[in-house]
């Protein structure tokens, strides 16, 4: 939405393009509005500075650099398709070896968790055996001591025995 | 500007031809270093490395130049959409507009008092630009060095007509109100 001045800040600016109606408008309010006279001799001054500037061409030692730099995009040009074909390559290559990463990764996971397994399993049965002892080692310890006094005497005995039959034997023969 | 190029020109460069394309170059690189230039700041170095990723853009992209526009115009709207992306991408420092004055196309040897007025009227006018915003700045510059029309201009940044002439009078009424704040700042320091 344009207020007043806008309006005329508007035909400011193409002043030199206006209509013979417009001009007059705009000459008529000029007359009477001093912010807008001020407007017009500031955007004189900007619009001479704009016009005035010149064009800034490169410095003469760009031609050389550019005539250099010239062959920068027929290089680039050239190695397109093979630029594409690389990529494709290196991503295909890319592709294999991560899923030949992830493969082997699989397996050797897989691996650990077999060996995990079977290291629980012998640990249950280690423990289960030790569970065992430890429960019966109250019997064991008198079986066992009673096996062995029994054995002490039953040696013995058998010791003795012969020593009878053999005495015996003696006498008889002397 | 509005030249018509040489449509055989454009059919040889489309088949690789490097002598036509040294052809476009040349008629070109004034008004696309004056874009870029004006564009980034008033800085040849970035200005230079800008042209030639813009003649770089259009040696590649020539097969997609469609002959229902004009040559010029299609070239400025790589060199302008290239400026703008550049601007965006980073917030480029001022510079000193002495280191470039001297390759402004001189029309005569100047005398050191017309050299200082030139340097201040350059100054001035890279001040006035600076404060606009990227497209708004492409716009003022394709109207007042490359004399191109509003739907030329909608068609090299990517606007429509009207569009151009609302951002065209939003920037000029802008350029008033930086132009008279340096007056004032002018003065203050004067004073």
């Amino acid at each position: 939405m344009m207020d007043g001045h806008e309006y005329f800040e508007e035909l400011i600016f193409r002043e030199d393009s206006l209509s013979e109606a417009e001009r007059n408008e705009l000459k008529a309010h000029l007359t009477l509005c001093a912010e807008c006279v001020c407007f017009r001799d500031d955007w004189i001054a900007v619009n001479t500075l704009l016009t005035d500037a010149p064009a800034v061409s490169p410095a003469p030692g760009f031609v050389v650099l550019f005539e250099n730099g010239r062959a920068v995009p027929a290089q680039r040009r050239n190695a397109a398709p093979w630029k594409g074909l690389a990529i494709f390559v290196i991503g295909l290559l890319l592709l294999i070896a991560a899923n030949l990463a992830l493969i082997a990764n699989h397996v050797w996971l897989t691996l650990i968790v077999r060996a995990t397994e079977k290291l629980m399993m012998a640990r249950l049965i280690w423990d289960s055996i030790t569970a065992f002892l430890y429960m019966i080692r109250l019997p064991l310890l008198i079986g066992g001591t009673a096996a062995i006094i029994a054995a002490f005497i039953v040696g013995f005995g058998i010791l003795l025995s012969l020593r009878q039959y053999q005495q015996s034997h003696e006498k008889r023969g002397v | 500007m509005r030249q018509t190029f040489p449509t055989e020109i454009i059919d040889r460069v489309r088949n690789g031809d490097s002598c036509a394309f040294a052809a476009v170059v040349d008629s070109f690189r004034t008004s696309v270093y004056n874009l870029c230039y004006r564009m980034l700041n008033g800085n040849s170095g970035d200005a230079e490395d800008a042209v030639q990723e813009v003649f770089v853009k259009v040696w590649r992209n020539i097969d997609k130049y469609d002959e229902r526009r004009t040559f010029s115009t299609w070239v400025l709207s790589i060199a302008t959409n290239h400026c703008i992306d550049q601007i965006r991408k980073r917030r480029l420092p001022t510079v000193e507009i002495d280191e470039t004055m001297e390759e402004v196309i001189p029309d005569r040897i100047p005398s050191p008092k017309r050299i200082v007025a030139e340097r201040e009227q350059a100054e001035q006018v890279r001040i006035l630009l600076d404060g606009l915003s990227e497209v708004d700045r492409a716009i003022i510059i394709l109207r007042y060095w490359d004399d191109l029309s509003d739907r030329e201009i909608g068609s090299a940044v990517g606007l429509s007509e009207a569009a151009v002439k609302s951002r065209l009078f939003r920037a000029r009424k802008q350029l008033v109100g930086f132009y008279r704040q340096a007056q004032e700042q002018a003065v203050m320091e004067a004073a």
